[in-house]
């Protein structure tokens, strides 16, 4: 049986043999790995791009105070770029499978439709979310645009949920369960007591002024960095600001039409960002 | 004879795509058959998860040649059209041209005959331009082309009389072969013909037709429905869905815990069959059967993992609505109600508290207005939508109201309140169903979200109805007259305006303008239900009481096809086509000389008398009355002349004419009616 770090190990190895570059985490909260700057930044100019790598996400407001089996607030994608996209993108992801003990004939791989869009990067993408036996193991986008700028050539992205392949590989009716290597170290050894604690603060802790004040911030900081012509560090402040809505959220602090606003003003600076990298390529 | 086949073979395609491409395949290659004058016997389509086809045959090799006529520019048309024509058909003057005279006008015409032309070769040039014209609601490219289509395609099989037909389509030649079911090895297969066609199909795990993979999926589900004394709930849409997502549907059965039955089923159905896409079950006692239906592209002996891991994430969803149930019964929605006040309704149309307040102030005028009593839960009312809070609906937005329902039930509010509650985003109600308060609260507020949309907006327009506008103002008519609710809505729209001007927010339509939008919408539902159009906008009335005015249609109809509603009608067309405005005038009496017109007179006050506002519908409900009716016009108007030398006698007869056709057409509107 694979041990969580054994999957992550073998996917890496099998899209490494790809030829995708194997990059680092990024060092901010973000609600998926999408905003890795190696996705948003690096998908919109006209060059080949195959990269892989593991990102920690946070989204606050999926937090179950660790008694969920499958929900969390915190968890790992592996994500794959390929741009442009190979014909063989989804013989190469079953095969991906392959590497984890995942075979297609002997479990029910779906590949459900899923527009993908992410209104806050002002992305969208046309795939499927992929199912193993009911259950949502990773999305398959072919992405279209982002930052309202045309994706051409189109990139795919493979995202796997790395937690959810585990339970399934492992045959564990929780994610906590999972054996993260030989030694009997699981998920819930590391993790658990981090979701009880987290769920306290992002739901009932999370100082709103606070987190007003500092959405506020980053996005003046945001606007002054794109001033002066320097997007990276102006998407790092898109992503800090996109954590504190998200926080605002799971506080249950922004009403239906708010959310859309916020949404909208990180989008513009996502925009700009984007604008601006390509214009510098 | 030849036939013709295509087929995009590709990644999944979603089920919701798969309708529009055979309809649209259907539509350009009859288009292109039809235009070309090319002879077919069939022409069929078909679509799975992974390819869509469209079969031609009982075609001929070629289209023979034929003398055709070319019409050209008028004879004395200018010379740069002359020119043109000229140019166009590779002639250098006109000695070639003949004359012809069409609807008096001389034109050049050039008799030619048309080349024998292969119809491979129209296939060949068309089909590229079909695949690129189709109009698909969202469509991708991929990898380094510009072509688009729903998902990636990988291989173009295109053939015609058994021969490859070489075409190009993002990037890819069309081939001579094509591939089996992909979840049983993808096996590459040649092209001979399309029997054999088929049958490779059928071999490789494909079942093309869709009718085909439904009643393969029925048939199952029929022998364990027996087995296991269950009733299928069936689901149209989730079966279209299921045998579209498949090449070759394998359907398994698994059931969870009784202990999830804590849930309460409307969310256990709901994971079920709209996250899930299971098809579920009813005990014979009507129950929700903990047992599921599932279908798989793959066909696995040792189908224990294959349920079990499908269990597994039902158990998590459900695990995940138990986590919410908790959560919302801890709070409650009396504890909520306030946070509807954070949640803004329509921009400018203050919050969720806002809206709750004037729908509950519309329930108790609209119980006022009907004359019955709301006492027994007035104060419940404000909670009516405080399930938009919780974090259920959050989770599931299309179970509002359900949940709604359910923690008032919880919090022991009056059964008729959490039925009403529960079920008030419904569209239509059956005949049995017959909780009074549904129908109000569902009225109000529908109603009350009618009028927020138009507090900033000025129109609706497009063919969509993304806010469901239009479907609830559709229900709104439906409900008041299924369940005969006597309710103006002009009265209705004045207490509403009122209501949002007391919370400061201004609407800036009028009751004209949605009378407009509500006449719409009733015109549309009278004619599917049967009735003629000029009935219908005669029945209109603008205090506008969809009950009143079916009542009205109905009655109308009635006189309408009557022999002495008939004879009438053609009395009353004499009536108004002699009338004439002629002011807020009174008849003399003095004035009043043969007994045909005394007749006539005494008649405009006998009915007067009888149409006032609680007898409105006098003549509908007298129809002898109309015997006498027709007869005293038509006495008036075959021995009494309107338009007499003595302009005063003249005068005091049209005054005579308009009163009678006034207290007519004011109440009945019968010049609206084509006679």
């Amino acid at each position: 049986m694979l041990t969580f770090q054994e999957i992550i190990d073998n996917l890496y190895s099998y899209w490494k043999k790809k030829g995708c570059i194997q990059i680092q985490s990024y060092d901010l909260e973000m609600g998926a790995a999408t905003f890795h700057p190696s996705t948003v930044l690096r998908v919109i100019d006209k060059e080949p791009w195959s990269a892989i790598f593991l990102q920690p996400c946070r989204r606050p407001s999926d937090g179950r105070y660790g008694e969920n089996p499958n929900r969390l607030q915190h968890y790992y994608q592996l994500q794959v770029l390929i741009k442009p996209s190979p014909s063989d993108s989804q013989a190469m992801y079953l095969e991906s499978l392959r590497s984890i003990n995942i075979d297609k004939n002997l479990n029910d791989i779906k590949f459900i439709e899923d527009d993908w869009e992410s209104p806050t990067l002002g992305a969208t993408g046309l795939g499927w979310e992929v199912q193993c036996n009911g259950m949502e193991i990773s999305q398959f986008t072919y992405f279209q645009q982002i930052g309202g700028i045309d994706v051409n050539p189109v990139c795919l992205e493979i995202t796997y949920g790395l937690e959810r392949i585990a339970t399934f590989v492992q045959n564990v009716d929780s994610v906590y369960k999972i054996k993260v290597n030989d030694s009997g170290v699981t998920y819930g050894d590391l993790y658990l007591e981090n979701e009880k604690q987290m769920s306290f603060f992002n739901f009932k802790l999370a100082s709103k002024n606070h987190l007003y004040n500092s959405f506020k911030y980053h996005e003046e900081s945001a606007k002054t960095l794109i001033e002066n012509k320097l997007p990276i560090p102006a998407y790092e402040q898109c992503i800090k600001a996109s954590h504190s809505f998200n926080l605002l959220d799971s506080r249950g602090l922004v009403s239906v039409s708010e959310r859309q606003a916020y949404i909208l003003r990180i989008r513009s600076l996502v925009q700009s960002c984007c604008k601006l990298v390509k214009k510098n390529v | 004879m030849s036939d013709f086949i295509l087929e995009i073979y590709g990644e999944e395609i979603p089920s919701s795509a798969q309708s529009l491409i055979e309809n649209q395949f259907e539509k350009l290659f009859s288009h292109l058959l039809e235009d070309n004058e090319i002879k077919y016997k069939d022409l069929l389509t078909f679509s799975t998860s992974r390819r869509v086809v469209v079969y031609v045959n009982g075609l001929n090799n070629y289209i023979n040649s034929k003398q055709i006529e070319v019409r050209g520019p008028q004879v004395d048309a200018s010379q740069m059209a002359i020119q043109g024509f000229l140019k166009s058909n590779n002639l250098e003057n006109i000695n070639k041209l003949e004359t012809k005279v069409i609807k008096d006008k001389s034109y050049f015409v050039l008799k030619k005959k048309t080349k024998k032309q292969n119809i491979s070769d129209i296939l060949k040039t068309e089909t590229p331009k079909i695949l690129q014209s189709i109009k698909w609601v969202k469509s991708m490219r991929w990898g380094n082309h510009n072509d688009r289509w729903i998902r990636p395609i990988k291989n173009i099989l295109c053939i015609f009389n058994n021969k490859l037909l070489k075409i190009k389509f993002a990037n890819l030649d069309s081939n001579n072969f094509s591939f089996g079911n992909y979840h049983f090895e993808e096996r590459k297969f040649q092209y001979s013909n399309y029997l054999n066609y088929r049958a490779k199909l059928k071999k490789t795990f494909v079942m093309l037709e869709r009718s085909t993979r439904q009643k393969h999926i029925l048939k199952k589900i029929d022998v364990f429905c027996k087995k296991n004394n269950l009733k299928f709930i069936n689901d149209s849409s989730l079966l279209k869905r299921i045998s579209n997502s498949v090449e070759f549907p394998n359907v398994y059965f698994g059931s969870f815990d009784n202990k999830f039955f804590k849930i309460p089923e409307f969310l256990l159905k709901n994971i079920m069959s709209d996250k899930q896409d299971y098809f579920i079950f009813e005990e014979k006692n009507n129950k929700l059967s903990n047992y599921f239906g599932f279908v798989s592209g793959i066909k696995v002996k040792k189908h224990n993992k294959l349920i079990e891991g499908n269990l597994n994430v039902l158990k998590a969803r459900f695990s995940d609505a138990a986590f919410f149930i908790n959560e919302d019964k801890k709070k409650g929605l009396i504890n909520r109600v306030n946070q509807l006040k954070e949640i803004v309704f329509y921009e400018q149309a203050g919050s969720l508290y806002d809206r709750a307040k004037r729908i509950k102030s519309v329930i108790k005028f609209i119980y006022e207005k009907l004359g019955k009593k709301d006492d027994q839960f007035e104060n419940f009312l404000i909670y009516a939508n405080t399930d938009l809070a919780s974090e259920l609906v959050k989770e599931f937005p299309t179970l509002q109201g359900k949940v709604g329902g359910f923690l008032a039930n919880f919090e022991n509010f009056p059964k008729t309140v959490s039925q009403a509650f529960a079920d008030q985003y419904e569209y239509e109600f059956s005949k049995s169903y017959d909780n009074f308060l549904t129908f109000i609260l569902s009225i109000s507020q529908k109603f009350d979200s009618i009028l927020g949309y138009f507090v900033t907006k000025e129109s609706l327009t497009g063919a969509g109805d993304p806010f469901g506008i239009r479907r609830s103002t559709l229900s709104i008519i439906k409900i008041c007259i299924d369940k005969k609710i006597n309710l103006n809505f002009s009265e209705l729209f004045d207490f509403h305006k009122n209501l949002y001007l007391v919370q400061n927010v201004n609407l800036k339509i009028e009751f004209g303008f949605l009378f407009d939008f509500f006449q719409k919408r009733i015109v549309n539902l009278f004619k599917e239900m049967g009735f003629r159009n000029d009935i219908i906008i005669a029945s209109i009335d603008k205090k506008f009481n969809p009950y009143a005015i079916i009542i009205r249609a109905k009655k109308m109809t009635e006189l309408y096809n009557s022999r002495d509603g008939k004879n009438f009608l053609k009395a009353f067309k004499r009536l108004n086509s002699l009338n004439e405005n002629v002011g807020n005038k009174s008849v003399e009496v003095s004035l009043l000389k043969k007994e045909e017109e005394k007749n006539f007179y005494n008649l405009i006050d006998y009915i007067k008398k009888n149409v006032d506002e609680s007898k409105h519908d006098f003549i509908f409900e007298n129809f002898n009355y109309l015997y006498q009716l027709s007869e005293t016009i038509n006495n008036f108007f075959d021995n009494v002349i309107v338009n007499d030398d003595n302009v005063k006698i003249r005068t005091n007869r049209k005054i005579l004419v308009n009163k009678l056709h006034q207290v007519l057409n004011d109440n009945y509107r019968f010049s609206l009616l084509e006679i």
